[in-house]
C-alpha cells in the first residue's frame, strides 16, 4: 500500500499532464458565431439531369406558402411569404419563362414550403455535475442541477422550393415529377428584407434553368 | 633586476593557477540535477503551419493559438530524458461564399473549415551537451495518439468527424537555463508532426511543422 502511494506520488505529475490535456481537448470554441444572417445561409439545389429546361415555356406558382410544422400544417400568406413568391416569379420571367395562372396549362408548377419545427430540448450543461470541490467538507458530493436550467428551445426552419413537370405528367402512376429542388437553411430565413437575395442566389447557382 | 621580475611573475602565475584549480575543486560537487534523476515540466506556445492534403482547400494558413505541456524524467548520468506531452493545436479558415458539390447537390455557402488535434504522446530527448549544460541543444522524438476533430461548417451546418489516430513527430531544440544549475529556463524548438487522420479534404494524414517557445521548471 505504501509502495502504491509512493508510486502514485511519483506519477501524479504525469496524471496531471494527461488530465490537463484532456481538459484542453474539451475546450471548444464556436468558430461560426461571428457570421451575419446572410453568411449563415446555405443554398442547396439539385435537378433532374435528364431534363432539358428549354422544353418548358410557361410556369405557374402557388399563391401561398405551405407550412410544415410539428405543431400542425397549413398555408400562410404573410409579407415574407408573398415577397418570396413574387421574387421567384421575377427570376423566372428574367430567365424567359412566361408566368401564367394555374388554369392556363403551365408547363411547370412551382411549390413553396416552409418547414418550421420547434423543440424543447433537454441539454446537459457542459461540465455539469462538477462544481470544483472548492468548499471542503463536501468531498464526493455532486451538484444538484435543477431541470429548469437545462431547457433550451431549438427551432429548425428552412425553405423548400420544388419545380414540378406539368408538361409530362406520369399519368400511369398519377405522379408529377420534381425536376428542380432547392432548399435554404440558416438563420434569419423569415426576414422579409433578406428574402429577395435568398431567392436570387437559388437561381444564380442553377445556370441550367433557362428556356433559350 | 629582470630576474627578480621574472621570478615574481612566475610566483603570481603559479598562485593564479592554484586558486583557479581550487575553485574548480570546490565546484566538483555535482549539482543535484546531475546526481539525481529529476523532473522537468515545460509549457510551450507554438506557431504551426499545416502541410499536405489539408492545405488543399481546407486550411493553409498558419495557426498561432497552440499550446503544449510536457513532463519529463531527466535521467542521471545520461544525456537522455523521457516523458509525456499533451497539447492542443487548432486551425481555422473562412472562405467567402462559393458553390460546392455535395453528393448530387450544388451547395452555396460561406465555409469555415476547422481542424483541431490534441496530441497525447510519449517523448524521448537526447541532449548533446548533457542535460545540465546551461545551453543544452537536444533532439527529440514523439509517438502516441492524436485526437482529431474535423469540423467543416457550411454556414452553421457542420460536417464533423472525430477520430483518434496514430501520431508521431521529430524535433530539435535548445534549452537555456537562466542560471547555471538553476531550475528555470526557456526552451525554443522546431518540430515536425504527422498523423494518419483521413476525412473529407484530408486524404493523406495531417502534417504540421511548428516553431515553439516555452518556459520550463525542473525539480527533484
Amino acid at each position: 500500500m505504501k509502495k502504491f502511494k509512493t508510486i502514485m506520488k511519483k506519477y501524479s505529475i504525469f496524471i496531471i499532464t494527461l488530465t490537463a490535456g484532456a481538459l484542453l481537448a474539451a475546450c471548444a470554441n464556436d468558430p461560426v458565431s461571428d457570421l451575419t444572417y446572410e453568411d449563415t445561409h446555405v443554398f442547396f439545389t439539385n435537378h433532374d439531369k435528364d431534363v432539358s429546361f428549354k422544353q418548358y415555356k410557361s410556369f405557374s406558382i402557388v399563391d401561398s406558402v405551405y407550412v410544415v410544422s410539428n405543431q400542425g400544417e397549413g398555408t400562410s400568406q404573410s409579407e415574407t411569404d408573398l415577397t418570396m413568391i413574387s421574387r421567384i416569379i421575377q427570376n423566372m420571367k428574367q430567365l424567359g419563362y412566361e408566368y401564367v395562372g394555374p388554369d392556363d396549362t403551365p408547363d411547370v408548377g412551382i411549390t413553396l414550403q416552409l418547414v418550421d419545427n420547434r423543440y424543447l430540448n433537454l441539454v446537459q450543461v457542459p461540465m455539469g455535475g462538477y462544481w470544483g470541490g472548492y468548499w471542503g467538507g463536501y468531498g464526493g458530493w455532486g451538484m444538484g442541477m435543477p431541470s429548469y436550467y437545462t431547457y433550451q428551445q431549438v427551432q429548425e426552419l428552412y425553405w423548400i422550393v420544388n419545380m414540378l413537370d406539368l408538361k409530362n405528367p406520369d399519368t400511369a402512376n398519377q405522379k408529377l415529377k420534381v425536376i428542380w429542388n432547392a432548399q435554404i437553411r440558416g438563420e434569419g430565413l423569415y426576414d422579409a428584407a433578406l428574402v429577395p437575395g435568398m431567392v436570387d442566389q437559388l437561381f444564380k447557382q442553377s445556370s441550367y434553368l433557362k428556356n433559350n | 633586476m629582470n630576474r627578480h621580475i621574472l621570478i615574481l611573475c612566475a610566483f603570481l602565475f603559479a598562485g593564479l593557477s592554484v586558486s583557479t584549480a581550487q575553485r574548480a575543486n570546490l565546484y566538483t560537487l555535482e549539482s543535484p540535477y546531475q546526481r539525481y534523476t529529476h523532473n522537468l515540466v515545460t509549457l510551450r506556445w507554438l506557431g504551426i503551419a499545416p502541410l499536405g492534403s489539408i492545405t488543399d482547400g481546407y486550411v493553409d494558413k498558419p495557426s498561432f493559438a497552440n499550446y503544449a505541456l510536457s513532463v519529463e524524467w531527466v535521467f542521471r548520468n545520461m544525456p537522455l530524458s523521457a516523458g509525456l506531452e499533451a497539447g492542443k493545436y487548432y486551425f481555422e479558415q473562412r472562405y467567402p461564399r462559393a458553390i460546392y458539390v455535395l453528393g448530387q447537390n450544388e451547395v452555396s455557402a460561406v465555409k469555415t473549415s476547422t481542424y483541431s488535434v490534441v496530441p497525447l504522446t510519449a517523448l524521448i530527448k537526447y541532449h548533446f551537451l548533457g542535460s545540465n549544460a546551461q545551453f543544452s541543444p537536444y533532439v527529440q522524438a514523439n509517438i502516441g495518439a492524436h485526437i482529431n476533430t474535423y469540423t467543416d461548417y457550411f454556414g452553421t451546418l457542420a460536417d464533423q468527424k472525430k477520430q483518434t489516430t496514430l501520431g508521431f513527430g521529430v524535433g530539435a531544440g535548445l534549452k537555456y537555463f537562466f542560471k547555471k544549475d538553476g531550475p528555470i529556463g526557456v526552451d525554443a524548438a522546431v518540430r515536425y508532426d504527422q498523423n494518419t487522420f483521413k476525412y473529407g479534404y484530408i486524404t493523406n494524414g495531417v502534417g504540421t511543422v511548428a516553431g515553439s517557445v516555452g518556459l520550463f521548471y525542473r525539480w527533484w
